[in-house]
């Protein structure tokens, strides 16, 4: 039987373990958005070497796997004389891996912009970056954003690798505790729903969004 | 003094040529009506006039100012500014309202302090009959009044000359009218005016003169009366008889 007084005396731990993992989800949000958009705009580059600089990265990135690239970093990188605490190993691990994939959502959405629109704004003399900053990301909001939140929550759910370098997210915490406890099916449960509340506020966060932009269409 | 000045300009798309050797003057304050069939060149060769699209070769002037080739990106850009442009498909930007439309260039390219740029935004619309829809977005505005609000766009820039490529041809019958008496009361005003349009009618009553184009070359260039009642050119001609019997 499940033994429900175990669950609310670990609930506060693994409450707190949240903290972790959203914490180190968010600060990866916030670095490969930024990042992604900067590829992005390097893959739409006129520029041969940006644009196939950026292509390579993606390649590389999206072929290989996130644990692999996150020993390549926490373990790799010391021998270059780099040695990285497991929390920034982590984020930065993460931020690498999804502006790879933020990039290609990103460009996608920049390149279903009409052209008239881009056209409408050289033509009243902007120039790159305001045409950018006024109509380009303001249009690519709105078709960017269900792959964006998509990709938030495989960032979020992603992040319980990290338990593997020792960082005491919701993961490594569950584990911690049913080593001990053995109580492999509350903790799981537990642990499962707690990620399911936090992608959820993802979830719900995006569909607030869309009713937010929807007073407008692309034509 | 001619504000645009086009000298033995040709453009060609690979190895496409689509404009040949068009040279052309177009005076201050002269409206100039430019016709012929699908695939002359005419929309090319307004694109060019604002670098939209760059010339193969030749020289176009802006005010006497040669623009595109080796130009510096910046000086490009400020010679831009002072050329208007008015596209068949409206291109208005749908997250900004109508003012915020005409708003944009003004507040964004010219620094103009925003309490100012909404006076004269809204002075536009009303110019254009618009004054009841500036809160509206492009979206809820119909094709026509989206035609004025970019119209008013252009004009915020305070041009020294405005293009329009067929500004009037996605527009339904009923909303062409209200769009051209725009553009004629601008003609009015003595704006500088370069107009791609199949609205016979309008080159006729409102140009100072028409130029036909077919592949890429002017074929004649002449005053409204003397090109539709006694053209020189057989090619004229032919395409004179195709769209006033159709
Ligand atoms: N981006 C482009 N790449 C290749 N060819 C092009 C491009 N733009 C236009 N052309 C070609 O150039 C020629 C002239 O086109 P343009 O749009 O200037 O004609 P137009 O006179 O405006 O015709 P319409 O009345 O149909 O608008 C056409 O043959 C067209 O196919
Ligand atoms: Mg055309």
């Amino acid at each position: 039987m499940i033994d429900w007084n175990f669950m609310v005396t670990y609930s506060p731990r693994l409450l707190k373990a949240c903290e972790v993992t959203f914490g180190i989800s968010v600060t990866s949000l916030a670095f490969s958005t930024v990042a992604g958009l900067g590829i992005a705009l390097l893959r739409l580059s006129s520029r041969r070497i940006l644009s196939s600089a950026a292509w390579i990265y993606v390649w590389i990135v999206r072929g290989t796997p996130l644990l692999l690239q996150l020993f390549a970093i926490y373990y790799a990188m010391p021998m270059t004389g780099l040695r990285l605490d497991p929390w920034t190993a982590g984020i930065l691990t993460l931020s690498l891996n999804s502006s790879a994939y933020f990039s290609e959502i990103f460009r996608s959405a920049i390149q279903s912009i009409p052209t008239g629109q881009t056209e409408a704004a050289i033509a009243i003399g902007m120039g790159p970056l305001q045409t950018l900053r006024r109509i380009v990301i303001p249009l690519s909001l709105r078709p960017a954003l269900p792959p964006y939140v998509g990709q938030a929550i495989t960032l979020l759910k992603n992040s319980s690798l990290v338990s593997i370098i020792a960082v005491p997210d919701l993961m490594q915490t569950a584990q911690s505790i049913y080593s001990t406890t053995f109580k492999v099916v509350e903790v799981m449960l537990m642990t499962g729903i707690l990620y399911l509340i936090m992608t959820s506020l993802l979830q719900i966060a995006q569909t607030s969004l869309e009713r937010r932009l929807s007073y407008y269409t692309v034509k | 003094m001619s504000i645009v000045s086009f000298r033995d300009v040709s453009k060609t798309f690979g190895s496409h040529p689509v404009l040949r050797n068009v040279s052309l003057d177009i005076e201050e304050g002269q409206v100039v009506a430019i016709i012929g069939p699908s695939g002359a060149g005419k929309s090319t060769l307004l694109r060019c006039v604002n670098q939209l699209e760059r010339h193969s070769t030749g020289e176009i002037l802006i005010d006497g100012t040669p623009i595109g080739g080796n130009q510096r990106k910046r000086d490009l850009i400020r010679l831009r500014q002072t050329v208007g442009m008015v596209f068949q498909s409206f291109n208005l930007w749908p997250h900004l309202s109508a003012l915020g439309n005409v708003m944009e260039g003004p507040v964004t390219v010219l620094k103009t302090p925003v309490a100012i740029a909404r006076q004269q935004a809204e002075a536009l619309l009303k110019q254009v009959g618009l004054a009841d829809h500036a809160a509206k977005y492009p979206g809820q505005l119909s094709g026509g009044q989206q035609q004025r609000v970019a119209i008013a766009r252009a004009l915020a820039m305070k041009p020294r000359v405005m293009l329009f490529d067929e500004a009037t041809s996605a527009l339904d019958p009923e909303m062409v009218q209200e769009v051209l008496r725009v553009m004629e009361s601008l003609a009015a005003d003595g704006m500088t005016m370069l107009v791609v349009t199949h609205e016979m009618g309008f080159a006729r009553k409102v140009a100072d003169r028409v130029v036909l184009m077919a592949n890429g070359q002017v074929v004649e260039e002449d005053a409204p009366e003397t090109f539709f009642t006694n053209p020189k050119e057989e090619r004229s001609r032919a395409f004179l008889s195709r769209v006033l019997s159709s």
